[in-house]
């Protein structure tokens, strides 16, 4: 089908600018059939500038873009569609009422009847679905309503939907970033299956373990500029680490040598929370890191929001630097000092209308004005140091949180707890969306809080993350702590084990 | 109400800031036209009664906005001035041994209590508040009228002097009920800038689940905010009852909570919540009643009222949006 010599999409010199922003300035890509092509770079990068112009959703200044040596003009995802080019959202696009056969086939369900009485041709479609299901190795009914599926089931229906269509090119935004490991694996193992059936993918992760494994060639972008391309025997992450942040990063996870105190900052005995088989009996000494790690599922958020009182708890004690706390209030754990940056940043971290400065002093406002008045000086001085302090890629502390990349947003959290004098920080999933600088910049701030006597838990499903910043890490599978690593002892063959329940 | 905007001359004045300054200037020019087209609209007979019933509106349109603003809606201020004026109409008549004062006390902690329900309802049962008020705007219209029989109840202005002359009297020409009206507004926008309960408030309305993480006493300041919209609104009840000096259940204060929301949304709220301008909710309830003036004065069929004021609506959420959306874009 290929004509020789010409790769099946190739894109040329392509520059797109938003109001204030060069998004993409004379970036060119090469993919072809039967093969991986990673994209990476920090937010604001400009990778989903990128795969939004293929996927017909913006619509270059300058450049080309050609399919099979042919140039052609992506002017909407129907055009990118037609061309066999399909986009899949890092935030998944399913209606879930529906079934996952009605899903696959929306807006194209095939007919029967004369024409002037179709109606949707449910055998066909079925069994259409059923072929498609297997391929991707999700083994359901397609009659089954998609709000029933886990996110990594989702992600299948949504590959599958896909392929319905004939996808010559895939490309896929960021998709295991909710997915627990073993549903990872999973679609790891598909996209490798779907380079072998001759699928061009497009793979953009921040997740540079996954590049390394799947990718033929990856193509690095830099401030909407292209920063490099390194083909498969040179991709390595101290190498892509550094053509994203355009210097050397010496040592990622670097931690200078510490020992943690013989002191508890938390202790959690009898912990009981609805609906969990047993209680959980735990304990963090003051400046420690603990990795909290296990399957998505396993409930170590559950616990989390129990501990700092969002949620109730059935029964149990829980002491914070040795004085008990009244649970099953966050007015009360804030005050003790136990402190929790939330899994759903968007949602339950921060609110995105308001500014900065806003943000940063939501808890610590009563403390600022004496009188329950509003010290406007006050929360502007806070809200500059600590923008100074976690460097807070900001114009202002007057500019709306809604408006700042991922890790910037996560750095506002943080900051928020950092005004309350913490003494226990949980953080679910910290640096989910976060790009490699303000993931290495939230790191340095757990090492320096550690080694203040903060005692941290720390939610991650990143295995390479909890690997190397944690003392200890607690393995938790279905709702039950299975077994505590530490030192050497901490790898990802052992973590695994545990998480999966094995024995 | 963004006094730091001089200093910095390269920030944007915000989105609800802009609103509420494009409506004082179409208020300004409605009001320059209607006056321009009959000038009796400009006499101090309409002056009077059009200022008496902007005050005697706002009162329970800030209560409504400020519910808006931390992400509630109360649909219940129709009906419940209709039935505190009607209560407190009933109890002087019933208990002569009662003065005004007393009976509006009463009448107060009343209200006071069904705003608390209201908040309760709403926080610890997690009913939409929609419902929850929806529900009251029918059982307090029905009330109304079980308690009257559905007729019309009024009070004797010689026996209570002090109750007429709320309404109805003014000084240094101006009607009383505006006096009480700056009386409110200066501490409620006190409260709502300057407090930390009142950014708390703000901050609740545009994203609760934050303010929840963040320690904020979320349900309490929910349920103040009812419990502040329901006296606001006995405040109105009151002053009402005292301009007409009766009350008929079937209609006293019918629509006003489509009033008082449509004064919010003209006056920068957002239904979502998060914000919104108490200054803006007086200009809007300005404008409503300037147009209601407007088609007298044009000499309109008074029956298109309403289809203006729809339009009039209709056109300032369009607007925003266009706006808002040109501004997010530059």
């Amino acid at each position: 089908m290929t004509t020789p010599g010409c790769p099946l999409l190739s894109v040329k010199g392509i520059s797109k600018h938003f109001p204030g922003v060069q998004a993409l300035a004379e970036v060119s890509l090469e993919l072809d059939a039967g093969e991986i092509v990673g994209l990476v770079g920090e937010n604001g990068a400009g990778k989903s500038t990128l795969i939004k112009t293929l996927g017909g959703i913006h619509q270059p200044e300058t450049g080309e873009i050609r399919l099979e040596g042919e140039t052609v003009e992506l002017l909407s995802v129907r055009d990118s569609m037609a061309l066999g080019i399909s986009l899949i959202h890092q935030e998944l696009n399913l209606a879930e009422n529906l079934s996952i056969a009605e899903n696959i086939f929306l807006g194209k369900q095939p007919y029967r009847g004369p024409r002037w009485f179709q109606m949707t041709d449910r055998r066909v479609m079925y069994e259409r679905s059923r072929e498609l299901l297997s391929r991707v190795g999700l083994d359901m009914s397609p009659r089954t309503r998609v709000q029933k599926l886990s996110v990594g089931q989702r992600q299948l229906v949504e590959i599958a939907k896909a392929l319905s269509v004939d996808a010559r090119v895939l490309i896929l935004d960021e998709p295991t970033s909710s997915l627990s490991l073993t549903e990872a694996r999973r679609l790891l193992d598909l996209v490798k299956t779907l380079r072998e059936d001759g699928v061009a993918i497009l793979y953009v992760s921040h997740r540079l373990g996954e590049i390394i494994e799947l990718c033929d060639r990856t193509v690095v972008l830099r401030d909407g500029k292209f920063a490099g391309s390194l083909e498969r025997a040179e991709i390595n992450t101290d190498r892509i680490v550094s053509l994203m942040v355009g210097r050397d990063i010496e040592k990622f996870y670097h931690r200078s040598e510490h020992k943690t105190s013989e002191k508890t900052a938390l202790e959690v005995r009898d912990f009981q929370i609805p609906l969990a088989p047993e209680s959980l009996n735990f304990s963090i000494h003051r400046g420690e890191i603990v990795g909290f790690a296990g399957l998505v599922g396993a409930g170590r958020t559950e616990i989390a929001r129990a501990l700092f009182g969002v949620d109730p708890t059935l029964s149990g004690k829980v002491l914070i630097h040795d004085k008990e706390l009244p649970l099953g209030n966050p007015q009360h754990s804030i005050r003790a000092g136990l402190l929790l940056v939330p899994e759903d940043r968007k949602e339950e971290g921060l609110v995105l209308e308001e500014t900065v400065a806003a943000n940063i002093s939501m808890a610590a406002l009563p403390k600022l004005g004496a009188g329950g008045l509003y010290n406007r000086a006050a929360v502007q001085g806070l809200a500059s140091r600590f923008i100074e302090a976690l460097s807070i890629r900001t114009w202002g502390a007057d500019q709306k949180v809604l408006n700042l990349s991922g890790g910037n947003q996560q750095k506002v959290v943080l900051a928020k707890w950092l005004a309350m004098e913490p003494r226990v920080l949980i953080l679910d999933e910290p640096t989910r969306g976060v790009d490699v600088g303000a993931k290495s910049e939230i790191y340095e701030l757990l090492f320096d809080l550690a080694s203040k006597g903060v005692g941290i838990l720390m939610i991650s499903s990143e295995m390479e993350e909890v690997i190397a910043i944690s003392d200890r890490v607690i393995v938790m599978h279905a709702q039950r702590i299975r077994g505590e690593l530490s030192g050497g002892d901490i790898t990802e063959e052992n973590i695994m084990k545990l998480a999966i329940g094995d024995h | 109400m963004t006094g730091e905007s001089k200093k910095k001359p390269a920030r944007k004045i915000n989105d609800v800031t802009l609103q509420v300054l494009v409506m004082l200037g179409v208020l300004v020019t409605l009001m320059l036209a209607t006056g321009a087209t009959n000038p009796n609209f400009f006499s101090t007979f309409s002056l009077v009664s059009i200022s008496r019933d902007v005050a005697i509106m706002s009162l329970f349109a800030l209560g409504q906005a400020i519910v808006i603003i931390s992400g509630g809606i109360d649909l219940s201020v129709g009906s419940l001035l209709c039935f505190i004026g009607v209560f407190n109409i009933v109890l002087l008549n019933r208990f002569s041994g009662l003065s005004f004062v007393e009976a509006s006390l009463m009448v107060s902690a009343m209200a006071g209590l069904i705003g608390f329900i209201h908040g309760v309802l709403v926080c610890y049962l997690k009913l939409q508040p929609f419902l929850v008020t929806l529900c009251s705007l029918l059982a307090f219209r029905g009330l109304s009228r079980v308690i009257t029989a559905d007729r019309t109840v009024a009070f004797d202005a010689k026996d209570y002097p002090f109750f007429a002359d709320l309404g109805q009297e003014t000084w240094l020409g101006v009607p009383i009920a505006v006096y009480v009206l700056v009386a409110v507004l200066i501490p409620l926008l006190f409260f709502m800038h300057w407090t930390v309960p009142g950014r708390y408030l703000y901050a609740i309305g545009y994203n609760l689940e934050a303010a929840r993480f963040s320690g904020v006493r979320v349900n309490a300041l929910r349920i103040f905010s009812y419990v502040l919209c329901a006296l606001l609104t006995t405040l109105a009840a009151i002053l009402e009852a005292s301009t007409i000096g009766s009350r008929t259940p079937s209609a006293a204060g019918l629509a006003y909570e489509m009033y008082g929301i449509t004064a919010a949304v003209l006056g920068g709220c957002s239904l979502r919540g998060g914000q919104g301008s108490l200054i803006g909710v007086i200009i809007g309830v300005a404008m409503l009643r300037v147009i209601r003036s407007a088609v007298i004065f044009f000499e309109i069929s008074t029956y298109w009222t309403f289809v203006v004021t729809g339009l009039v609506l209709l056109a300032a959420v369009i607007t925003d949006v266009v706006v808002r959306g040109r501004r997010s874009s530059s």
